[in-house]
């Protein structure tokens, strides 16, 4: 690229290139799945969490939750436009409608559940607002389709809200990666020692503290997830490290899941797949299709 | 041009020793740390960065920093640049076309030199060298803006400079012509990089003088720059057409070109978009310095005073500083008093979501926390009193015990002998 708008048609084609949407579509579908998960595992809590009669404390929000049956109501709906979101049916109005009932939520409840995760899930949710997720893989597509099947389908879409995303993702990686840089309990490995064996810790974790390790190997475990995190974001953007930065991933955030029963943490992985490329994409579903088929 | 080869090469080798050896000279008074020179200030600005328990009062990571950037990293990329320029122009490749008048090595001179005149101002009026009054903040605010501007200059000054390789040349000379890397951004990215590193310099020492000097830099690299274009577009039909599309020092800012993205979306709308994503950019890098400087001041933050308590109470409740604290709670009958009530499964925390910060923050900063202890009490005992109708409590009372933190972890100590219970709050016992 040359010439006097170079810099500035780079930045156009980063933000605004329109390639087709299944990445963006794939990320819907996992992130929706994770969206469910993330709404339904309140369902046995929902008076506690959300209604007036349990423990609640609001955030910025006047101290008006609704009763047990209000609340359960609300929680429903929270759930469906989850449902619909992954379904991926009308995302141009479910999306926003989505973020507000998860903020409404998360206000009621941020006092016991602010992880950086839960904002992540509003963040991500604000971006997709921006897009338009459904117009491949979703149920508004094959409806569309069933009616008018000669109907030319636009599979092309700014990639605005995708690379919204993609550098929330990367910053957040850096950011918590230089935290842990400048925190010396991250230093010495002392923090993995306590969390391991702290109340959210596994047996797992509790198992691995148990080993009587020397320091050093923890040492060497907070110095590996410090600098993983530090370059997870620049790894990502690199088309050749990519895949090994996914799987690398995917696999810290297992391992965390399995050491101190985080599955928050897999917001993150959902999103990995917006830094894919399409035909990359969908020669991978292509395969998957295959191998499935009988 | 022999010298050209030998001189401009020793002069630049100069220019690199002479800044490299002020980073290990003492400095006119030891830092507030000790340090004496400018290499043992950086490494006690890095140790600093590295534990903050060590910091000076006050010294906050934005200002390490910009002190770190502005003792040491500028003058190191500075060495750096010399560094390369001397090897460059030594070994440079074979000459195209030599300068044909004495104003095409005259005035190249001039252009690369004449900010090193500089401190020359001292002999000058102080009216010419005097700083400008600003009102406040004004001066920190310069101070990071040149900083960041002559950082930016620097390391484009070196990305610009490696493209170029051995075709780097003080006088209007030409070489294999350079198309690629920043020279597809803009005709002379060397220049612009030097201007950039100049208006940092005289925003971070703003002057009259140091106006007038990079007003004059400017002027002296627009007549370089003219006369390299004329040369240059004679050796290369490409460099030529490259001449009608491309800005000389500053990059077009429509972003319009041939090769522009498939996008539908209008000019307007794609300023709002880019506006929200450099708002995005810029609220992350914001939220990850403020995360630097320690503990948030509560005052700055938009949460009522018994929220942020809550956040304490949950703390106790799921996170164990030193995993020797277990909170605890305890109901008030007429018949039997104080007894501890089991409230496990009447407590929305759920593990797993705290972090370090907030602790430490509760450890240093304990206000006033009655408001929200009372709040949760009362929720505390309302829910308690459903559930077990039959033995409700009048009042809930909740602490926590400590005990010597140890190693072995949390359960551990549960029933240590020494562990001492801390009260917390308490609710008046209705008579």
């Amino acid at each position: 690229m040359s010439g006097r708008g170079a810099p500035f048609a780079a930045w156009n084609r980063f933000w605004f290139e329109r390639p087709a949407l299944y990445t963006l579509a794939g990320f819907r579908i996992l992130f929706g799945a994770f969206l469910v998960w993330y709404v339904a595992r309140d369902l046995g809590r929902v008076e506690l969490l959300y209604s007036e009669g349990g423990v609640y404390v609001p955030y910025l929000l006047p101290d008006l939750a609704p009763g047990a049956a209000g609340a359960r109501a609300l929680h429903a709906a929270w759930l469906g436009l989850a449902l619909l979101f992954c379904a991926g049916l009308w995302t141009r109005l479910v999306t926003p409608l989505l973020l507000l009932a998860t903020l409404y939520h998360y206000g009621l409840n941020i006092a016991v559940a602010h992880s950086v995760y839960d904002r992540l899930v509003l963040l991500f949710l604000f971006y997709l607002c921006f897009a338009r997720p459904d117009r491949v893989w979703s149920l508004g597509a094959w409806l569309a389709r069933d009616r008018a099947p000669s109907a030319p389908v636009d599979s092309t879409a700014s990639n605005f809200a995708s690379r919204l995303i993609q550098v929330q993702l990367a910053v957040f990686y850096l950011g918590v990666g230089l935290r842990k840089l400048v925190s010396p309990a991250w230093h010495s490995g002392e923090v993995l020692i306590f969390n391991f064996q702290g109340d959210w810790a596994s047996p797992l974790g509790f198992w691995i503290v148990n080993l009587g390790l020397p320091g050093w190997v923890f040492a060497l475990g907070a110095w590996s997830v410090t600098l993983f995190e530090i370059s997870m974001g620049f790894g990502l953007f690199s088309k050749r490290l990519r895949p090994g930065f996914a799987l690398a991933g995917l696999l810290f955030h297992s391992s965390i899941f399995l050491v101190l029963g985080f599955p928050e943490f897999y917001v993150c992985v959902c999103a990995y797949v917006l830094f894919f490329e399409e035909a990359q994409l969908r020669r991978f579903v292509s395969a998957l299709r295959h191998s499935s088929a009988p | 041009m022999w010298a050209e080869g030998r001189l401009l090469p020793l002069l630049f080798l100069f220019l690199a020793v002479h800044t490299a050896w002020g980073l290990v000279q003492p400095l006119p008074e030891p830092t507030p740390s000790g340090a004496q020179t400018p290499l043992a200030s950086a490494l006690d600005l890095l140790r600093q960065l590295w534990s903050p328990d060590e910091r000076s009062q006050g010294a906050t990571t934005s200002l390490l920093v910009l002190a770190l950037v502005h003792g040491f990293v500028r003058p190191a990329l500075l060495v750096s640049f010399n560094l390369a320029c001397a090897g460059l122009i030594a070994f440079r490749s074979h000459l195209r076309y030599r300068p044909g008048s004495l104003r095409e090595v005259v005035i190249p001179l001039c252009g690369t030199f004449c900010m090193a005149l500089l401190p020359l101002s001292l002999f000058l009026p102080d009216w010419l060298s005097a700083r400008p009054s600003l009102p406040a903040g004004g001066t920190q605010i310069l101070l990071f803006g040149g900083v960041g501007l002559t950082l930016a200059g620097q390391l484009f000054a070196l990305y610009a400079i490696a493209h170029l390789r051995r075709n780097f040349a003080i006088f209007v000379e030409v070489r294999e012509v350079v198309l690629s890397g920043p020279y597809g951004w803009v005709l002379h990215p060397l220049y612009s990089a030097e201007i950039a590193m100049a208006a940092g310099a005289v925003l971070m020492f703003p002057s009259a003088v140091g106006a007038a000097a990079v007003g004059l830099l400017i002027y002296l690299q627009q007549l370089r720059a003219e006369m390299e274009e004329t040369a240059l577009a004679r050796a290369s039909e490409a460099y030529a057409r490259r001449l009608e599309t491309t800005n000389r020092f500053l990059p077009s800012w429509t972003g319009d070109s041939r090769e522009s993205p498939p996008t539908r979306a209008r000019p307007v709308q794609r300023l709002l978009l880019s506006a929200l994503a450099i708002a995005v950019v810029a609220a992350n890098a914001f939220a990850m310095l403020r995360g630097y400087e320690g503990a948030p001041d509560r005052a700055s933050q938009p949460i009522r005073s018994y929220v942020y308590d809550s956040f304490m109470l949950y703390h106790l409740f799921t996170g164990f500083t030193k995993l020797n604290r277990q909170a605890q709670v305890f109901g008030h009958r007429p018949e039997t008093g104080w007894t501890p009530i089991d409230v496990d499964d009447l407590l929305p925390f759920r593990p797993g979501h705290a972090t370090l910060r907030l602790r430490t923050w509760h450890h240093e900063h304990t206000g006033d926390p009655t408001p929200a202890r009372s709040f949760l009490a009362a929720k505390l005992r309302e829910r308690f009193n459903r559930s077990h109708p039959s033995e409700p409590v009048g009042a809930v009372a909740f602490g926590v015990f400590s005990w010597p933190s140890s190693s072995e972890g949390y359960y551990a100590h549960r029933e240590d002998p020494s562990a001492r219970f801390q009260p917390w709050f308490a609710e008046p016992v209705p008579k």
